[in-house]
């Protein structure tokens, strides 16, 4: 035993350490260079020539471009109020159907099963669908407006609609997700603790105020925080629906991205804009946790 | 403080009808003990008369209030969980605090409220803990705290104590009592333990299969079991029970039992034919060495005062009460006798009571 310890040790320090080596290589190759390169990209220009790329050190350049882009201010506002809203009303929804779900009698698994479908559709086939529903002629919206005789709205080619339609169409994606994360969480409740305050005389409200969203942080943080991150990259549904438009009524950021990077071809500036949206989301969350711990009592 | 009364209040899940015909009438200031093996609706009708469970038939009432229809809130009861179902995100004082604060009282009364609750319990230095910092037997103190803070009209005890080891359960079980004889609340305890039931009850309540088999003071409940399944049930070690047919002679009925044993039974009007159980307490069997029985002593349980000895006779096992004093051994012979007043005699069919002797 003792001379095997000594032998072991060595084992342990070295072969521990060569052992993390896959693991540590298939991070870099797939996380810390495609990052690394993007930030080698926002600081450079680089143009396509006939016999491949040619890169050029132009930090600057690339600032200039995102001070004197003017579609990204709209883009910046569009993204905010979309994030903002759809997140919100997502989970708001997705609680509401939670609770309202996890109390009724019986059909629980057939809800969930249903509520399950929105998140299988392909965003792309999302976009398609709802473009067809919103479709200012032969769409159903208008269809039933019109048999009820009321007057066809234009759900993606007005300007100060086209936004709302578009976080519609996120909250019918996204709702059933906040549901099933709360879903869980709301049937894991300790009822004997939820009896408990009924006894001591908590209203329905005081119930859900004082116990059972106390109780439910975990999961709605987890929830919010998916969702936010989430929210804050989508782009086939809106990419399909309205492109951005009508004028930039709907540019988001991430489709402003995609415009500068394969329309423009901009390399450069496009990566420059991607850190810019990383910042975003990380800055966001980082307010945003803050909010939470001074709004806690 | 409220009286209880409970008439003719019947329970169905879905077409299962789980408790039928339960009356009950609840003295202000009473210790009742609803026991009963699990699944005998105890807990049932514990959480009927919280408002946690809808009543299907008849009716319940607090301090003469009919209460079938309000919410648990509007019944101004307080009840302790098997599992204490302390507020894990609240600590101690919050907890106990809660239903104070949830009817708007004031701060300053709130304070005085928790500070005497908590001075009651010993629960002083733990005020500003979360209940996951606390054992077992601190959570339930929490438990009983938050619920006596409150001074409601009524107390509900749903097996308060399972959850403790053995040694706290019976300093609790005494601390819940003598907490009663100071603050005479009306107080409605659930348990499966028979102990607890015997030594907590004014009155004790013996559940079976959704009925109540008998209502009565604990030694009468002991002495007088209305039922064969009160006689087991109640008692410890369970009450002996030797089934047979009725044989008359010159000297009085006695019991051919189905192992071929003879056992004279008291004074009553049983038929000669008839199919009964017999039943006698450990502490009625008499080990004196002329019995008519013929014994050997299979195991000894000493417990201090008193010894356990457990006898083969006739091929059934019988349990006997003796002195500490009366030193056996496994194999030993011995000779017992039953008097036939400790007796009691249950219809075998049915369980219940023929005799009327104690």
């Amino acid at each position: 035993m003792r001379e095997n310890s000594s032998l072991t040790l060595v084992l342990n320090r070295t072969f521990r350490h060569w052992s993390l080596l896959p693991a540590v290589a298939l991070f870099v190759a797939l996380t810390i260079y495609p990052v690394a390169n993007l930030f080698r990209m926002s600081v450079s220009t680089i143009e396509f020539a006939q016999a491949g790329e040619a890169w050029t050190f132009t930090p600057l350049r690339n600032l200039a471009l995102l001070r004197a882009d003017e579609v990204v201010p709209a883009a910046v506002r569009n993204t905010l109020i979309f994030v903002v809203a759809a997140v919100a009303i997502e989970m708001v929804l997705g609680l509401a159907l939670a609770i309202i779900v996890a109390g009724a009698a019986r059909g629980k698994g057939l809800i969930r099963t249903v509520m399950i479908l929105p998140i299988l559709v392909p965003p792309v086939a999302i976009g398609s669908i709802w473009k067809l529903l919103y479709n200012y002629d032969f769409g159903i919206f208008n269809q039933t407006l019109a048999a009820l005789h009321l007057p066809p709205v234009n759900w993606l080619g007005s300007t100060s609609l086209a936004l709302w339609s578009v976080v519609i169409v996120d909250v019918w994606h996204w709702v059933p997700f906040v549901f099933l994360i709360l879903f869980a969480a709301v049937e894991a409740l300790p009822v004997d603790v939820l009896e408990a305050a009924r006894v001591d005389g908590a209203t329905r409200w005081q119930l859900l105020r004082r116990v059972m969203l106390p109780l439910l942080r975990p999961a709605i943080v987890v929830a919010l925080l998916f969702r936010t991150i989430l929210a804050f990259k989508v782009f086939d549904e809106v990419f399909l629906l309205t492109s951005g438009g009508p004028g930039t009524s709907t540019e988001l950021v991430t489709l402003h991205l995609y415009k500068v990077f394969f329309d423009q071809n901009q390399l450069g500036y496009g990566s420059l804009l991607s850190l810019a949206l990383i910042a975003a989301i990380v800055a966001f969350l980082l307010v945003g946790r803050q909010a939470v711990r001074l709004a806690r009592p | 403080m409220a009286a209880v009364n409970i008439r003719n209040v019947g329970k169905q899940f879905d077409s299962v009808v789980v408790m039928r015909n339960i009356d009950l009438d609840v003295a202000d200031g009473e210790f009742i003990v609803l026991v009963g093996a699990s699944g005998c609706g105890k807990s049932t009708l514990l959480r009927m008369i919280a408002g946690l469970e809808p009543i299907t038939s008849g009716e319940i009432a607090i301090g003469g209030r009919r209460v079938n229809e309000l919410e648990p809130r509007e019944r101004d009861v307080a009840m302790v969980f098997q599992t204490y179902a302390l507020y894990p995100h609240l600590d101690v004082r919050e907890n106990m605090s809660f239903s104070l604060r949830l009817r708007k009282r004031a701060p300053a009364e709130i304070d005085r409220l928790v500070e005497a609750t908590a001075t009651t319990l010993d629960l002083q230095p733990l005020l500003a803990r979360l209940p996951r910092a606390l054992s077992g037997g601190q959570r339930q103190r929490v438990a009983m705290g938050r619920a006596i803070v409150r001074h409601p009209q009524l107390f509900l005890f749903d097996e308060p104590l399972s959850n403790l080891d053995a040694k706290l359960r019976v300093a609790m079980r005494t601390e819940i009592r003598a907490l009663h004889q100071r603050l005479h609340a009306t107080s409605i305890y659930v348990t499966h333990d028979q102990v607890e039931a015997m030594t907590m009850a004014d009155r004790m309540v013996v559940m079976n299969a959704g009925r109540i088999e008998q209502i009565g003071r604990p030694l009468d409940v002991y002495d007088h079991p209305a039922t064969l399944y009160v006689a087991q049930f109640i008692g410890s070690p369970a009450i002996n029970v030797w089934t047979g047919v009725v044989e008359a002679s010159s000297e009085g009925a006695s019991l051919r039992t189905d192992h071929g044993l003879r056992l004279a039974l008291p004074a009553s009007d049983v038929t000669a034919g008839t199919r009964l159980a017999a039943a006698f307490r450990p502490e009625h069997v008499v080990l004196d060495g002329v019995g008519p029985l013929e014994a050997r002593v299979s195991v000894v349980e000493p417990l201090g005062p008193e010894t356990y000895v457990y006898l083969d006779v006739g091929g059934t096992r019988v349990c006997a009460r003796v002195d500490r004093t009366q030193t056996l051994a496994p194999g030993d012979p011995v000779r017992c006798d039953v008097a036939a007043s400790a007796i009691h005699v249950f219809d075998a069919s049915n369980g219940a009571r023929l005799s009327t002797t104690s």
